[in-house]
């Protein structure tokens, strides 16, 4: 039987059997296993609203019920009613028969529901730690670069591989407006940083915000619509000098066309300029001979997520852009697209309140560029086609602190020399989140 | 209790119910029957229309236009065949007006009326497909899939919205709760309902109270269920999804390789560089340029080397002293030739 007819027969015998059950329980109100059981089935089904009103039913008849009411907390929150979610959390943390692991779990989900509750919600993400690339310097595979369509060799080959320690932050404020629309204004925050043990002339510092209204639109007639224009810049230092600021707008547009199921086109421009050292210079202008360039880059993408199951998620964003640099031979279209398989699962100790992440990912981008670059080889234009294979984990160990790691092959395919390596990498260190 | 026009607001729940009023009574529940008593504290009981008073325990039939009341220590919950529940608190009076339901079109009706005290209605079928509604002395409620409680406040009602759809509307305003959390106050059927506001704690706080059973009640059952029952069921074991904004993803590799973009091209951009002035140097063809360290005012007090290289169209000049960057002077052709311009300029790079 094909997987998909498999689910639906499963869903349909599942429903059955609710509806069994709920016979059963109507005949039978006091007989807790039938409706113990009717609570776990309604909650395969995700029918919440039926698990619910028996759990609270449960509490009519034992209000000290301490489990009710961390399921019944769990279920509102679930269902974005934050409000009784709280209420619920609360309650059994005042509770004395609340057993530690579950008192962890109270008081773990207790601040993430109040926070909903807050018209000004902070969020973020923290982590540090040590990484270590092969090839941290990008040196081609074959030791040559093209100089003027010429073969010459690298004069420094063997500084290729580096440790770093880094520290990465994504912070986000959504400020409520508190009408029925659901109006926020989004205000997002990225530092990422790195100071290598030996190769210094590459430490990077790079800081990026955005802020812009997201509107909901038509909420009565569609569900969980929104569109967000917004405003975008960075900076980035590399070595202790600036390398790459942009300046930007864009817009884009969520939408949920089932709870499963979410999707997000957008459009965005920038305004970069990029310092690219031309023999320990500033500027972009002749001999610059890197991807990236001062000018404009337009990006047209979609984020879409979908969730299998209630531990299972797939992620993508196919993407295309367009830069128009000052350069031509900086010009380029590029297309690609990256995705993830977000696994989460139980932690392996009882006490961990949070779950565990493991997400298998895949980028791949292939630029075009519009001219040959007439200081690297002035009768061949550049093609690059980069992949990246990595597999990302993050291990709660309490509600706030953890660790995670990220391991990456990438993989830079060019038809010149100079852009043609790869790259291995592995990153771990201690993460916090609010 | 009907004496204001329903809004127009509510036409399209009329129509439904004239559909499942035609629905073949092969399915439907049974016409007397709405529902069942499920839990009862006392006192709590119902008034069958043209019956007398009757205390209500776990099992009784709820039926049709039944009054059901409570006293100041009495709460029961109604359980329907669609899987509706009515929690009902203490204090209250509420009748089913109505309950049909189709289990073959999940289509039907639920009308209630309430008019004292404290009840909280959670969806079921019905509500989902066909849409429900309650009336009140002061408002009419119509319930889209809905969770929601309502509390007498005085002589007007506090609608607080739990999830899904829920139209409040009186003789002459009409709001429309979207979003959990959220509530009108109704004082009259004469003035105007404000906008949905959050609800606050305290108000949530005595709704609850009101519902639950006290100490020493259990809501008529003879034996309780217990946590190590439910935790052999797995109550309260699983654990929420994470947040995505509170961990990693997609957007954190997205950071990381952003970085190694930019260090790649640096980096790639000093091999150039080096490269360039490590080309083998040809005889000389021309006077050298004197030289100046960049950023520095030092003068060399060693002579400058030069190394010239082989470009398309022209030739590159490579002079440096030692211990300063390289200049590059870039002959006319060279530069004229890699451009294709015409033009007579060639810009130094120093």
């Amino acid at each position: 039987m094909p997987a998909a007819a498999f689910a639906d027969a499963a869903a349909v015998a599942t429903r059955a059997e609710q509806q069994r059950l709920l016979v059963a329980m109507q005949q039978a109100p006091t007989d807790y296993d039938i409706t113990l059981q009717y609570v776990r089935v309604s909650s395969e089904l995700a029918d919440y609203e039926a698990a619910i009103g028996a759990l609270e039913r449960l509490l009519f008849y034992n209000p000290d019920l301490t489990r009710a009411k961390v399921e019944l907390g769990m279920l509102y929150f679930r269902m974005g009613s934050y409000e009784n979610a709280a209420h619920y959390f609360r309650a059994a943390g005042a509770s004395p028969n609340l057993d530690a692991d579950l008192r962890n779990r109270v008081e773990t989900y207790l601040p993430q529901a109040e926070k909903q509750l807050s018209q000004s919600r902070w969020t973020g993400y923290l982590q540090t730690g040590l990484r270590y690339q092969s090839n941290v310097s990008a040196l081609p595979d074959t030791g040559l670069l093209q100089v003027l369509g010429n073969n010459v060799p690298l004069t420094n080959p063997s500084q290729k591989s580096d440790w770093n320690g880094f520290a990465l932050v994504t912070i986000g404020n959504d400020f409520d407006l508190q009408d029925q629309h659901g109006d926020t204004i989004e205000t997002r925050f990225t530092g990422y940083g790195t100071k290598q043990f030996t190769l210094s002339s590459l430490d990077l510092g790079y800081v990026e915000a955005s802020i812009g209204p997201r509107i909901g639109i038509a909420p009565n007639n569609w569900a969980n619509v929104s569109v967000k224009p917004y405003i975008v810049g960075d900076l980035s230092w590399i070595g202790g000098s600036q390398y790459l600021n942009s300046g930007g707008a864009g817009i884009s547009l969520r939408m949920q066309p089932w709870s499963a199921f979410t999707v997000e086109p957008g459009f965005e421009w920038r305004r970069l300029s990029v310092n690219n050292n031309i023999f320990g210079s500033a500027g972009s202008g002749i001999g610059s001979v890197t991807a990236l360039g001062s000018g404009d880059i337009y990006i047209v993408s979609i984020a879409g997520s979908y969730r299998i199951n209630d531990w299972m998620s797939i992620e993508a964003r196919p993407f295309y852009a367009r830069a128009q640099a000052f350069n031509p031979w900086q010009s380029f279209d590029q297309g690609g697209f990256d995705a993830g398989l977000r696994w989460e699962f139980a932690p392996p100790v009882s006490f961990m309140p949070r779950r565990w992440m493991v997400m298998p990912y895949v980028r791949v981008l292939a630029a075009s560029f519009d001219q040959a670059d007439p200081a690297v080889n002035p009768n061949v234009l550049r093609r690059d086609t980069d992949y990246h294979f990595g597999v990302l984990a993050d291990m709660p160990i309490n509600a706030n602190f953890g660790v995670s790691g990220m391991v990456e092959y990438a993989r830079s395919d060019s038809n010149i020399s100079n852009f043609r390596y790869d790259n291995i990498s592995v990153m771990f260190g201690p993460n916090a989140r609010f | 209790m009907r004496g204001f026009a329903i809004p127009a607001s509510l036409a399209w729940a009329a129509a439904l119910l004239g559909l499942a009023l035609c629905v073949s009574s092969a399915g439907e529940a049974s016409a007397q029957n709405v529902g069942n008593v499920d839990a009862v504290n006392p006192r709590s009981t119902g008034t069958p229309p043209g019956g007398s008073e009757r205390s209500l325990s776990i099992g009784t039939s709820v039926l049709h236009r039944e009054v059901v009341r409570t006293n100041s220590v009495g709460t029961a919950q109604i359980t329907f065949n669609d899987k509706t529940t009515l929690s009902i608190g203490r204090n209250s009076t509420v009748t089913i007006d109505r309950f049909v339901y189709d289990p073959q079109t999940n289509a039907g009706q639920f009308t209630a009326h309430f008019t004292k005290g404290v009840m909280r209605f959670v969806g079921g079928e019905v509500s989902h497909h066909s849409g429900a509604e309650v009336i009140t002395p002061v408002a009419a409620i119509g319930v889209r899939g809905a969770m929601m409680t309502v509390v007498f406040q005085g002589t007007g009602i506090l609608v607080i919205g739990h999830y899904g759809i829920i139209d409040v509307s009186n003789d002459i305003s009409h709001q429309t709760i979207l979003r959990p959390g959220y509530a009108v106050s109704v004082t009259s059927r004469g003035t105007v309902i404000g906008p949905p506001f959050p609800v606050s704690q305290q108000a949530l706080s005595a709704a609850f109270a009101s519902l639950t059973s006290a100490h020493g009640q259990h809501g008529g059952a003879k034996h309780f269920p217990t946590d190590a029952l439910a935790a052999r069921y797995g109550l309260g074991n699983a654990r929420l999804p994470n947040d995505p904004g509170m961990s990693p993803g997609l957007n954190t590799v997205g950071i990381v390789n952003l970085g190694d973009t930019f260090t790649a091209n640096r980096s790639q951009q000093t091999q150039f560089n080096q490269a360039l002035t490590a080309i083998p140097p040809a005889p000389p063809s021309g006077p050298t340029e004197p030289t100046q360290p960049t950023g520095g005012t030092t003068t060399p007090t060693t002579p400058p080397t030069t190394t010239p290289g082989q470009g398309a169209g022209g030739t590159i000049t490579v002079t440096r002293a030692p211990g300063t960057a390289p200049v590059i002077i870039f002959n006319p052709g060279f530069l004229n030739g890699l451009l294709g311009r015409g033009t007579t300029s060639s810009p130094t790079i120093q």
